[in-house]
């Protein structure tokens, strides 16, 4: 019962979260783990492993956080939802990490880009200062209010056919401000005077425009080579209730299977790294948990006689799983690999391929021995809606051959639906 | 009087992220990358041309556009006219793939 509301909750806190929260993994085995993460969110159902998942994580400028949770039904996943069917297996971790982004710009754009904005801010404090010099040599003419105005706004748009063109364009100006010649020498006079501050002005923006379109001979780059980095920490439980099988020596049921919940913990620091269309992550990680998943099951039915009824035969029946074997817990160092390569397959279209390792190492070889899981996985990515739709997974759960001597026994082929329900990717 | 107010659209795939974002060497940073118009309401000073310096990172499609519409520093910077594009709006020149395109940097000319 407890560990149902504890699944509940966190598919219905999940669900709620949703839609504010950005972030999961981009590959994922059969476990539902992956070292490669990414800005996004999603609800992930793993069919073969009748496993729901779902990632939350977030980010703020370049600080990243999220949490994941997973909860796994035994029984298939229709009955996900159904009472008491989803053990044993939930699991929740936090995130906590920083985000690189790393541009790789030649130097000639650089210098380009720096210069022109330095002629951007002239040119911006050049505009102001050149509508002030107009309109203070026109207001200290003699000329009518009324031609002094147009002609203000007919020497002030000159300037639109650009600031290199200005000195030409007021040379060229003829005035419809007035007909009057008197008038007219008058606007000549104060616009010769607008000239000469406009080319002392003009100097040093031709020096930086000059030298600006040197560099522009040069050859520059229309791709920066560019790498997204995430560095994390995470840390979280893994929950197992189960029924525990203690052996035909006892001759009462409820003394015979006992229900047990383990709770194990882990930690781990990963680096996930995206360059161009690929993706490749590291976590190494310290866990302490119990042999569950080594132990054997066996499906029983249960029936017991209630004897309160005397008006014919009333049975109950409980059909269950239990779980026998040496039950304990141990420690172990894992090192996990994933990689991604994303395929174009149509604009903004993407099949992710890639490997993935996962390398346990035993501190304490009673319980469990030293493994190599090895697999492979398939993602299907909408890259304009930035979602993640699905994928396949084969995997070898030991392909060191340590526990199962038997490779094809070992492997695993799994599919997963994905509901990203946020974008992926965006990192700000 | 090219004093002028900036109106740019940005669409962006997700897997692309907007690294930076500068018109006449003005920060922007636009709150929807999905396409729908932004309006901010600084003025810039620019003439014949509009400076853009744009950088992405990571991968995926991306597509800018860019309007100026004047502005009268002799009339309280009313708006003069409807939206002038860049002359450059719409080309190849303003959308392309991150992967193989991630920079837009340079002096625009704008139709007047």
């Amino acid at each position: 019962m407890r560990m149902r509301i504890l699944f509940l909750f966190f598919f219905v806190v999940g669900s709620l979260q949703v839609i504010a929260v950005r972030a999961q993994i981009i590959n994922q085995d059969a476990s539902g783990k992956s070292s490669i993460i990414t800005p996004g969110s999603a609800i992930n159902i793993n069919i073969t492993e009748s496993q729901i998942q779902a990632s939350h994580f977030g980010s703020y400028k370049s600080l990243i956080w999220g949490i994941d949770m997973t909860g796994k039904n035994s029984s298939g996943i229709a009955s996900l939802f159904d009472e008491g069917k989803f053990t044993p297996g939930a699991s929740l971790s936090l995130l906590i990490g920083r985000t690189f982004v790393k541009i790789k710009s030649d130097g000639t754009d650089e210098r380009i880009s720096n210069l022109q904005s330095k002629l951007a801010d002239a040119q911006n404090q050049f505009g102001g200062k050149y509508y002030v010099e107009v309109k203070k040599q026109f207001n200290a003419s003699s000329l009518h209010p009324t031609v002094r105005q147009k002609a203000i706004k007919e020497v002030s748009d000159l300037d639109k056919k650009g600031l290199p063109n200005l000195p030409r364009s007021l040379s060229d100006y003829k005035t419809t401000a007035t007909a009057d010649s008197n008038e007219v020498k008058v606007i000549n006079i104060v616009v010769k005077n607008i000239i000469k501050y406009v080319n002392d002005e003009l100097l040093s923006l031709e020096m930086i425009e000059s030298y600006i379109e040197q560099l522009k001979n040069s050859p520059t780059a229309s791709f920066f080579k560019n790498k997204t980095t995430h560095l994390y920490a995470r840390g979280g439980a893994v929950a197992n209730q189960f029924s525990y099988d203690m052996g035909n020596t006892f001759r009462n049921y409820s003394a015979r299977f006992i229900d047990t919940l383990s709770v194990a913990s882990f930690f781990e620091l990963g680096v996930s790294h995206q360059f161009r269309k690929n993706f490749v992550g590291f976590n190494l990680g310290f866990s302490n948990l119990s042999n569950m998943d080594r132990l054997t099951s066996a499906d029983y039915s249960y029936s017991y006689q209630d004897t309160s009824v005397n008006s014919g035969k009333l049975t109950k029946t409980k059909n269950f799983t239990a779980y026998s074997g040496k039950y304990g817990f141990y420690k172990k160092l894992y090192l996990n690999a994933d990689f991604q390569h994303l395929f174009t397959i149509a604009t903004s279209k993407y099949i992710g391929i890639g490997p993935y390792a996962r390398m346990n190492l035993t501190l304490d070889d009673d319980l469990v021995d030293d493994n190599l899981t090895f697999g492979i996985s398939f993602n299907y990515l909408d890259g304009q809606a930035g979602k993640l739709l699905g994928g396949l997974y084969l995997q070898s759960s030991d392909i060191s051959g340590q526990t199962q001597p038997n490779f094809k026994k070992s492997l695993q082929f799994g599919l997963i639906a994905k509901f990203s329900l946020s974008n992926l990717f965006i990192t700000k | 009087m090219p004093y002028v107010r900036l109106k740019y659209q940005i669409k962006l795939d997700a897997t692309v992220n907007l690294f930076k974002l500068k018109f006449q060497s003005i920060p922007f940073f636009p709150k929807d990358l999905k396409g729908n118009d932004i309006l901010p309401q600084d003025i810039l000073y620019v003439t014949d041309t509009l400076l853009i310096n744009m950088t992405l990172a990571q991968f995926g499609q991306w597509k800018l556009n860019v309007w100026v519409m004047q502005l009268d520093p002799n009339d309280e910077y009313s708006p003069v006219g409807g939206w002038k594009p860049l002359v450059d709006n719409d080309t190849a020149k303003f959308t392309n793939d991150a992967n193989i395109q991630n920079n837009l940097n340079g002096n625009f000319q704008i139709l007047w």
